[in-house]
């Protein structure tokens, strides 16, 4: 599955983002977030707008077009 | 002491840790405000409150290799700039991730303290750090602070006085880089002595591809036996390097973080977070954004600026300008100065200087949106919106502080990565309504629309707003392709701002306006009346003589067509150029009134209302002040973005006004 189809408030365990652009993936591992971790889906925004996660109290937003391209379990 | 001498100290740390609270807590209100050299990125400089020195507020940045221009900035301090302590501030309630960078200031081996920020957010979420724990796995010192409100700051700024006394306190850092140590010691042997910093952070933020080491170690030496080297290094361990020194220093933060780190209790969700259901509710959220800037334009105009403006002028300027009065006649002062003070200088300074109210307002709510964690959260949702026009949510951030002043505004679009969207948006960012055309609107709209100021303002906003839209996509459209946009945006947890910063970041913000009334205005004030008082055939003559009649009715012409064809509206736009408020001083000395209360009744003698909103669009668009001018060619190096600019909002205000003007008549308005 990919992290752009978990549900608004649900988990889900990333499991590969090397697909993403490299610039996102660079600074997605600079605020700590890394495969492996579990993330909480908080918000999306309509129209495929950027979608919110979360993981130990922060929050990232990232746009669709990246979210589509992350693996995850859910 | 010699500025080489001083002490001085560095604050380092990631994006939204306090940064800025820290700073100024330990500074006093002074700071000098520059530019870092090569790039556009503000430099802010303070003296330190209890000792002497100075504090240097390094740009905000997640890892010391940098992904964007400005944060090299911070590598290439660290290199060749001279200071006594860095002083790192960490988001306590973030541990892990901040201490990313804290492994790799540890290496640079100079003196570093560190600040653990918002342990009162940590102890929320139900944890606790053992600073002693943490003191001794890092070996330096590390305090607690609570840098909102003032909390642990006595201690941080003890620790810094004793570091201040001697120095060399930190024992050696090292981790332990397995498979790499042969090449890091492969790299150090080839660096020559006396480079400036340790040989070992050099070698290291090389091998893990620092472009401005890089940069910084090619003017040494030849730097292909060192990419060799790297390479030779990635064959060894069999991976990317920059990932395998990654994985070192997580696994050690992690250890560390696990050993200081104590939960106490599970942690009461905050209210704040619950707040997001609404505020980034997929369909709610855009609609409340609209709110909230209508209730912050109802609020500056309506219901706390416009009546104290109104305050002001009544009980400071009316009875200054009466008091002078008396005074020069009792006095029998010249009536050349007399008149210079009373129908120049006094209309055209106080004449701006009484919507003091409004702008401060402005810009306090612009604070309070910045300061409460609300900023990030417009930007995910006009993300979608921005992007369709080629812009990026990031663009929302220098369009909001565009309505308060574009020049900072333009200056904001720094942190937008794509160079294109970023363009893009300092070209349209002068469409915002910024404060200084406010006093133009708040004159016309009370004058000839009582009872719907706040609404005909907010329509010109919105005017901005769109046309602003509208033009990003047409030079998204045709403006040079480039690199793909990217969006990443942390959400910071929402905070209640703390009123002394918040006094302080509105006043740095609108004090520009206080002192652009002081000098700019008083000096163009003078320079008009002395038009206004002068002409062909002499001094002191009738105002249709003189040169200031002369000028406007040369570009009368010009502006018939859309409804303002006066020698007054003519003269008052040209002098604009200098700062749009000035457009109004220079209405005060042309009608020759005392205070707004006479010129409202002025101007509704000489316009129709119809006449006036165009009036009012055309002042919106035309020509950035020339201090926006001057940033924008700044901010894109070049001279001719600056013209375009100039140009291109030219056009669009004659258009739109034409449009208002000749299509309001078709309508029936007058």
């Amino acid at each position: 599955m990919v992290l752009y189809h978990v549900k608004t408030g649900e988990d889900c365990t990333i499991k590969d983002f090397s697909r993403i652009n490299s610039w996102v993936r660079k600074r997605l591992l600079d605020i700590g977030i890394v495969e492996g971790m579990t993330v909480k889906v908080n918000n999306k925004m309509p129209f495929h707008g950027p979608i919110v996660i979360e993981n130990n109290h922060q929050s990232i937003a990232i746009r669709y077009s990246d979210a589509e391209r992350i693996q995850v379990e859910g | 002491m010699s500025e080489k001498q001083r002490y001085t100290v560095v604050l380092a740390g990631n994006p939204n840790t306090g940064k800025t609270s820290l700073f100024n807590q330990l500074t006093d209100s002074y700071a000098y405000v520059g530019n870092w050299p090569g790039v556009t990125v503000e430099k802010k400089t303070g003296h330190l409150t209890n000792q002497q020195g100075i504090l240097i507020d390094l740009p905000g940045v997640y890892s010391l290799n940098p992904l964007s221009a400005d944060e090299k900035i911070v590598s290439h301090f660290l290199i060749n700039d001279d200071f006594s302590l860095l002083l790192n501030i960490v988001d306590g309630s973030q541990l892990a991730r901040n201490l990313y960078l804290t492994v790799q200031l540890l290496e640079l081996e100079k003196p570093l303290l560190l600040a653990i920020n918002m342990v009162d957010v940590l102890e929320n979420q139900g944890s606790q750090i053992n600073t002693r724990v943490l003191q001794e796995n890092l070996g330096i010192p590390v305090v607690p602070v609570v840098a909102r409100t003032g909390l642990g700051l006595d201690d941080l700024k003890k620790q810094m006085l004793i570091f201040g006394e001697s120095h060399d306190r930190t024992a050696p850092f090292r981790l332990d880089y397995q498979l790499l140590e042969r090449d890091i010691d492969r790299i150090s042997e080839k660096l020559p002595d006396g480079v400036p910093v340790s040989k070992r952070w050099l070698s290291l933020q090389f091998l893990e591809g620092n472009k401005a080491v890089e940069e910084y170690l090619a003017s040494l030496l030849d730097i292909k036996i060192l990419q060799a080297i790297r390479n030779h290094a990635a064959q060894t361990i069999g991976e990317d390097v920059e990932q395998y020194i990654r994985r070192i220093r997580r696994t050690f933060i992690d250890s560390v973080v696990s050993r200081s780190l104590r939960k106490t209790s599970t942690g009461n969700i905050s209210m704040f977070q619950r707040i997001d259901h609404i505020v980034m509710h997929p369909y709610l959220s855009m609609p409340f954004f609209f709110v909230v800037m209508y209730f912050i334009f109802k609020l500056t105009f309506d219901w706390i600026g416009g009546p104290l403006s109104d305050l002001l002028d009544s009980s400071v300027f009316v009875p200054l300008s009466l008091g002078l009065q008396k005074l020069f006649n009792s006095i029998g002062i010249a009536p050349f100065i007399q008149d210079l003070i009373l129908e120049g200088i006094i209309p055209g300074v106080g004449g701006v200087l009484v919507f003091v109210p409004q702008i401060f307002s402005l810009f306090f709510f612009i604070t309070l949106i910045e300061d409460s964690g609300y900023m990030a959260r417009i930007a995910v949702i006009m993300d979608r919106l921005l992007e369709k026009v080629g812009l990026n949510g990031k663009s929302i951030i220098p369009m909001i502080i565009g309505f308060g002043c574009n020049v900072p505004a333009v200056m904001a679009a720094r942190t937008i990565e794509n160079p294109r969207e970023r363009l893009i948006t300092i070209l349209v960012t002068p469409l915002m309504s910024c404060s200084a055309r406010l006093p133009i609107y708040t004159l016309f709209a009370g004058a000839f629309f009582t009872n719907h100021q706040a609404t005909v303002v907010f329509s010109l906003y919105l005017l901005g707003i769109l046309a602003a839209l509208i033009l990003a996509k047409t030079f998204s459209k045709t403006l040079y392709q480039g690199e793909p946009s990217v969006f990443v945006v942390e959400l910071p947890p929402y905070r209640i701002p703390h009123v002394k910063t918040l006094v302080r970041s509105t006043w740095e913000k609108g004090k520009g306006f206080v002192h652009k009334a002081g000098t700019f205005i008083f000096a163009g004030s003078v320079v008009i009346w002395l038009l206004s008082y002068s002409g062909p055939q002499g001094l002191g003559l009738n105002i249709e003589d003189s040169f200031l009649a002369m000028i406007g009715k040369l570009f009368a012409l010009l502006f018939a067509p859309l409804g303002f064809g006066t020698w007054e509206s003519a003269a008052s736009l040209m002098t604009g150029f200098l700062a749009k408020e000035v457009v109004v001083s220079t209405m005060n000395i042309i009608y020759a009134t005392a205070d707004v209360q006479s010129l409202k009744g002025l101007i509704t003698q000489n316009f129709t209302p119809l006449q006036a909103y165009s009036f009012m669009v055309f002042t919106l668009f035309y020509v950035p002040c020339i201090a926006t001018v001057a940033v924008i060619k700044n901010e894109t190096g070049s001279g001719r973005w600056m013209w375009f600019s100039i140009l291109y909002s030219v056009i669009l205000a004659y258009t739109l006004s034409l449009i208002v003007y000749q299509g309001g008549r078709l309508l029936g308005f007058n």
